[in-house]
């Protein structure tokens, strides 16, 4: 990268942490076709490249877009070697804070000080793996649903149609009113059944954030799913039928390497 | 149904994971550029669809606020390992009130129901 300046292979990019005791190359698989190895201490290796103490940082989206996908195929690559793999995340970089310490030193430092709860995470997410699990809903068709079902909106509607233009409108506005009340009761409930039975067929869920969608449809759910490999049918067979379900959808990746389950709050070390 | 991991169908997953999650480091070990990735924000919006809110600048906006929260949040929990100090108010996370119209208009119902639910 000969464009980054400040010290040369001084820094080491982690993608990961894995069992094995064993110094491994993995080959120029890495960002920018650098030589990704295994720098071990003890049982546990740190799965690095050596690269600048300069972050990876750039406007050109898909750039951007090929280094993160590099990140991930290494860790696929590492998790085909290694029994376990704890992600990191991207742009994670060490780096040697005096001139006494070398590069390799200061991860193998690392892994010391947090052999403990690195070996702890491991054992969580040991033949694990994490899914992405989205349910989202077509507003127009549940809205055709409640308007059918809902004794309020008929009688409404009836009424609506025997009004002059300038009452109707005020008819109009209530129907919505009742229409969004009744989307958002029926919403709680989805967000409930499905949660519900989504959670059954995992070893962990975290809850994220629903995302606006371009196509329409209304994000109900957005759960990351940890799930250990012979659960995977069961959880595939319960999603199946809520995608079967008249107007919702279902959106199920993986399975990634479990990103979403390996972020505890930094320890300290060195006490700041 | 089978998981997918086809590249376009999972691109927003992908970077949903890769640059916002994944095991945290002690900062003092790492390079860090004001302790989260200022990378691909962009990419994000566009691929989320929602290029909307980076006509109106929101998204710029957003990602400033997001990037002086975290700075303020490290700060914080530096300050938290010696004194304990209160956890920072869930306000502090909101849009600046010139920005509260526009990001009423672009937040759903739905995801504040479902945070509620968290």
């Amino acid at each position: 990268m000969e464009n980054l300046c400040c010290v040369q292979d001084k820094g080491r990019y982690v993608y990961g942490v894995s069992a094995g005791d064993k110094e491994v190359r993995l080959g120029a698989i890495g960002i920018g076709g650098s030589e990704v190895y295994t720098i071990p201490y003890g049982n546990i290796s740190a799965i690095v490249h050596d690269c600048s103490t300069e972050p990876y940082q750039s406007t050109d989206n898909e750039m951007v877009r090929n280094w993160v996908s590099t990140h991930q195929s290494v860790l696929d690559a590492a998790g085909k070697q290694f029994s376990v793999v704890i992600p990191l995340g991207f742009d994670t970089i060490l780096e040697p804070r005096d001139d006494a310490t070398s590069p390799d030193q200061v991860v193998r430092d690392w892994l010391r000080q947090d052999y403990t709860r690195l070996r702890e995470v491991m054992r969580k997410i040991e033949g694990k793996d994490e899914y992405a699990v989205q349910v989202s809903y077509d507003p127009g068709l549940i809205v055709r649903q409640i308007s059918e079902q809902s004794e309020e909106i008929r009688k409404i509607k009836e009424e609506m149609a025997a009004k002059s233009p300038g009452t109707a409108y005020m008819y109009r506005q209530k129907l919505e009113r009742v229409l969004k009340a009744e989307t958002e009761r029926l919403a709680d409930e989805w967000f409930k059944d499905f949660y519900g039975r989504i959670k059954k067929h995992t070893d962990d869920i975290v809850v994220e954030k629903t995302k606006k969608m371009n196509n329409g449809q209304v994000m109900l759910l957005n759960l990351s799913c940890l799930a250990a490999r012979e659960k995977v049918d069961s959880l595939g067979k319960e999603l199946e039928e809520i995608n079967n379900t008249d107007g919702f959808s279902v959106h199920f990746s993986g399975p990634w390497p479990p990103y979403s389950f390996v972020a505890k709050p930094a320890v300290t070390i060195k006490g700041e | 149904m089978q998981p997918t991991r086809d590249t376009h169908a999972t691109l927003v997953d992908l970077l949903d994971r890769v640059l916002e999650k994944g095991l945290v480091l002690n900062a003092d070990l790492i390079i860090n550029v004001a302790g989260i990735p200022l990378l691909g924000v962009n990419l994000r919006a566009c691929l989320a669809g929602i290029e909307t809110m980076l006509k109106y600048g929101i998204w710029q906006d957003w990602d400033e606020a997001q990037r002086a929260i975290a700075a303020r949040e490290r700060e914080q929990r530096r300050v938290e390992e010696k004194t304990n100090a209160p956890e920072l108010e869930p306000e502090q996370y909101s849009l600046s009130s010139p920005d509260s119209k526009i990001a009423e208009k672009y937040s759903s119902k739905e995801e504040v129901k479902i945070l509620d639910e968290r």
